[in-house]
């Protein structure tokens, strides 16, 4: 198969800006599970803290 | 006995075609030209210093050889057979380097793990959107100039490997022009490293397209927010893997690219020391000299190059032209202050295009800070030319290459 060149960079043109759209995903996923990692230890401080005063 | 024969470079002026004699005076000019204008920080001096160099060395030092023909002690790229070869790596003193480092990539592979070890890819985390929206844009210049070439006659390898200078990134110019144009190579790649080092200068008029009220538009620096480094980390490792299957081909440009970024983010100093010190600044130095000791004669005689010339200035031109657009429209898009000079520096070219968009800001506003925004789009467009690069290499068999 044989494409004309103007077809064949917007083919291309077409394939970057999908795999520049998935790479902002994955930024967005690893930011995302970094924050719920962050927030998680913080929130389970709490109950623990509040069970050692308990004690 | 002729007496001229005891001062061979002036010799051989008398003993080669009148072409070849003016091509060779032309080339030295050109060499002193690089070397003037790398002293006054007008090109980038750590390539264009050693290549002006390298360009005088091999076009003043032509010598009469063994069998009778005319020579040089420095590289013969196109030392064919295995004797061949094993002949000139004796005798030219540049000929390790060539084999071993550019026949392969591995110049342009050194170079970019340096880049990598030294780029910041906060402002690209924290910005994802934006970053690679504008870098998209950035690279019409890759995109528009393949069919131009090739309505210009250029062969779709060649056309391909010319495109790749709108990308703005030496080392994957040299990179993508090995693989794809063997036989352009070295005029193509220091056509890229010569605009390159013009774009500083020539941008700030193209950016003049922008209204200078838009131009002027400060953003707050303080807006942007932290990133982790365990985020960075994750990112790098991520996104070279899927691209690593995505195209093979420029595998070895992702992994050195990525492998700098990625001991950068993890921390380890000692790795990140030796990348961004003595492997970069070294394979810069070499792949300058060893560029300027191939830019021979035979180079500018070929009619090709006046039309790389044409092509690599379309090229950045129309990157430029897009980075600039991109920013005018997410400048539509978005709703927070957004100045659209930041889209200048999608064409990446680390840093020197994030450069030239701050001190196109700083000039129509002297409070404006954009400098730290550009850093995002600067580092994205690496990874959008990265990308094209991979597709160029990867289907040039669809357009008959």
């Amino acid at each position: 198969m044989k494409f004309h060149p103007v077809v064949f960079v917007l083919i291309a043109y077409g394939i970057t800006a999908v795999i520049a759209l998935c790479v902002t995903l994955i930024v967005k996923v690893i930011a995302f599970s970094v924050r719920r990692k962050e927030s998680a230890p913080a929130g389970g401080a709490g109950p623990e803290s509040k069970g050692g005063a308990a004690k | 006995m002729n007496p001229l024969e005891l001062f061979q470079g002036i010799y051989t002026f008398f003993q080669t075609e009148p072409s070849i004699a003016f091509g060779r005076l032309l080339l030295v000019a050109l060499g002193l030209l690089f070397i003037y204008l790398s002293y006054k920080k007008v090109l980038e001096a750590l390539i264009m210093l050693p290549l002006g160099i390298g360009m005088i060395a091999v076009n003043g030092g032509l010598m009469v050889m063994e069998a009778g023909h005319v020579g040089t002690l420095f590289v013969n790229p196109m030392a064919g057979n295995f004797e061949e070869l094993m002949y000139y790596l004796q005798i030219d003193f540049l000929q390790p380097i060539y084999t071993f480092m550019f026949s392969n990539g591995l110049i342009a592979c050194l170079v970019f793990m340096g880049i990598g070890a030294i780029t910041d890819i906060d402002i690209l985390l924290a910005r994802p959107g934006m970053s690679l929206f504008l870098a998209v844009f950035a690279e019409f210049g890759t995109i528009a100039t393949l069919p131009i070439a090739m309505a210009m006659g250029l062969l779709p390898n060649e056309a391909a490997a010319i495109a790749l200078v709108g990308g703005a990134d030496g080392p994957m110019v040299l990179y993508g022009s090995l693989m794809m144009a063997r036989n352009l190579f070295v005029p193509i790649t220091v056509v890229a490293y010569v605009y390159l080092g013009v774009c500083y200068a020539g941008y700030p008029y193209l950016a003049k397209i922008v209204p200078k009220r838009l131009r002027a538009i400060e953003m707050n620096p303080r807006a942007i927010p932290q990133v982790s480094a365990g985020a960075k980390f994750a990112f790098c490792i991520a996104t070279f893997t899927i691209l690593c299957f995505l195209f093979p081909v420029a595998a070895p440009l992702f992994a050195s690219f990525f492998v700098g970024l990625a001991v950068k983010e993890a921390g380890i100093t000692k790795y990140t020391e030796l990348l961004s010190g003595p492997i970069l600044y070294g394979s810069t130095f070499f792949l300058g000299f060893t560029l300027g000791a191939l830019l021979g004669v035979d180079i500018i005689l070929d009619p090709v190059v006046l039309k790389l010339l044409v092509l690599g200035m379309v090229a950045l031109t129309l990157s430029g032209l897009g980075g600039l657009i991109g920013g005018l429209v997410f400048r539509k898009m978005t709703k927070e202050p957004f100045n659209p000079l930041v889209g200048l520096a999608a064409v990446s070219c680390v840093p020197t295009t994030a450069k030239v968009a701050q001190k196109c800001a700083f000039a129509a506003n002297k409070k404006c800070m954009i400098l730290p925004y550009a850093m995002g789009p600067n580092v994205a467009g690496v990874i959008t030319t990265a990308i094209i690069t991979g597709v160029y290499i990867s289907g040039l068999k669809f357009l008959g290459g």
